[in-house]
């Protein structure tokens, strides 16, 4: 039976917004473009989200009784890095921005993410596979995996490494593992024995790497 | 190379830039409409197109009283651009965030999370 709602998922999900509109409001008292940038970035999260579990799994979920509670409540963190990432760098060319916003949202990115997988805890979804101990504890490694990234994240800015490229390194990061964990999560693998998550971490890896190496590129030239 | 921001006039009621009034005051515009918008269409349940003209008519007001002025220079295209992008990315957000929210608070069976 597919889990079911639960407060505590919709607290994380309201604490996770507000800790990123927190911080987006207060840099927008220097910069009056970045809550457009921000919003943009969060509208297109949750559309890239809602799509991408869609071509995941919704669709297997055809000729279920309660297909459209099923369609309209899935998600996944899969979509929404680059739904997020689309929907600023969309955002940014309408109205000409053209600073650096990545190494900002790099570091804000873990902690509503830990909050969701406590949502997830608590409506006892996303779960692993079952292996000798039970079931793979899927929700405490992703978990353990953005406290590791959000370290590292503040490790660099801290020491000023890869200047502007702290978001792509975050999803080609967090896209490798993902792709790899997801072998270990009971997720359905329809396309060939892949996860339609696998699928798009893998597609996530390769326009991050290929967005790290144009700002390489063209930052070298300037 | 980055352009000089545009500092926008500040709206009536609107605080200095980082006090509480100016903070609320972003937070209103951005999302306010979270909360207006689903009740426009409880209360125009029977009239959907009703619900559907109010809501959007209720979004390109808040959006040309706030980031139209707030960042576009006035009647220039990039004041209407940014007034279309902010009802876009409202209409996409606030059916997705309800529903988030709906499928939480009721705990109704079948909802998914990966």
């Amino acid at each position: 039976m597919p889990p079911i709602g639960s407060p505590l998922y919709v607290l994380c999900l309201v604490a996770g917004i507000a800790f990123g509109a927190f911080f987006w409001l207060r840099q927008s008292r220097h910069d009056p473009a970045l809550p457009l940038i921000y919003f943009g970035g969060l509208a297109f999260a949750f559309l890239g989200a809602k799509l991408a579990f869609l071509f995941a799994e919704g669709w297997l979920h055809l000729g279920h009784p309660d297909r459209w509670t099923i369609w309209l409540s899935g998600k996944s963190v899969m979509g929404a890095l680059p739904g997020g990432w689309l929907g600023v760098e969309i955002v940014k060319k309408a109205i000409g921005y053209r600073a650096i916003t990545g190494d900002r949202f790099a570091l804000l990115i873990p902690v509503p993410l830990m909050l969701g997988r406590i949502g997830c805890l608590s409506a006892g979804c996303c779960g692993g596979i079952p292996c000798s101990f039970g079931n793979w504890p899927a929700v405490p490694v992703e978990i353990a995996f953005q406290i590791t990234a959000l370290s590292a994240l503040i490790w660099m800015n801290h020491r000023g490494i890869c200047r502007g490229q702290h978001f792509h390194l975050y999803l080609i990061g967090y896209g490798i593992f993902r792709a790899l964990h997801e072998f270990l999560r009971s997720t359905p693998k329809p396309f060939l024995g892949l996860s339609g998550y696998q699928i798009l971490a893998l597609a996530t890896v390769v326009a991050a790497w290929a967005a790290f190496r144009a700002r390489r590129r063209a930052e070298a030239s300037c | 190379m980055n352009e000089e921001p545009y500092l926008p006039p500040r709206e009536p009621g609107e605080g200095p830039a980082g006090t509480a009034s100016s903070c609320l005051w972003t937070l209103w515009i951005w999302f306010g409409p979270t909360l207006v918008v689903p009740f426009i269409f409880l209360f125009t349940a029977a009239v959907l197109p009703l619900g559907v003209l109010l809501s959007i008519g209720f979004l390109i007001l808040m959006g040309s009283f706030s980031v139209g002025r707030k960042m576009g220079k006035e009647g220039t295209r990039a004041e209407a651009w940014r007034v279309l992008l902010y009802v876009v990315l409202q209409i996409v957000w606030i059916p997705l965030f309800s529903f988030a929210v709906l499928w939480g608070i009721c705990a109704i069976n079948g909802g998914m999370k990966i």
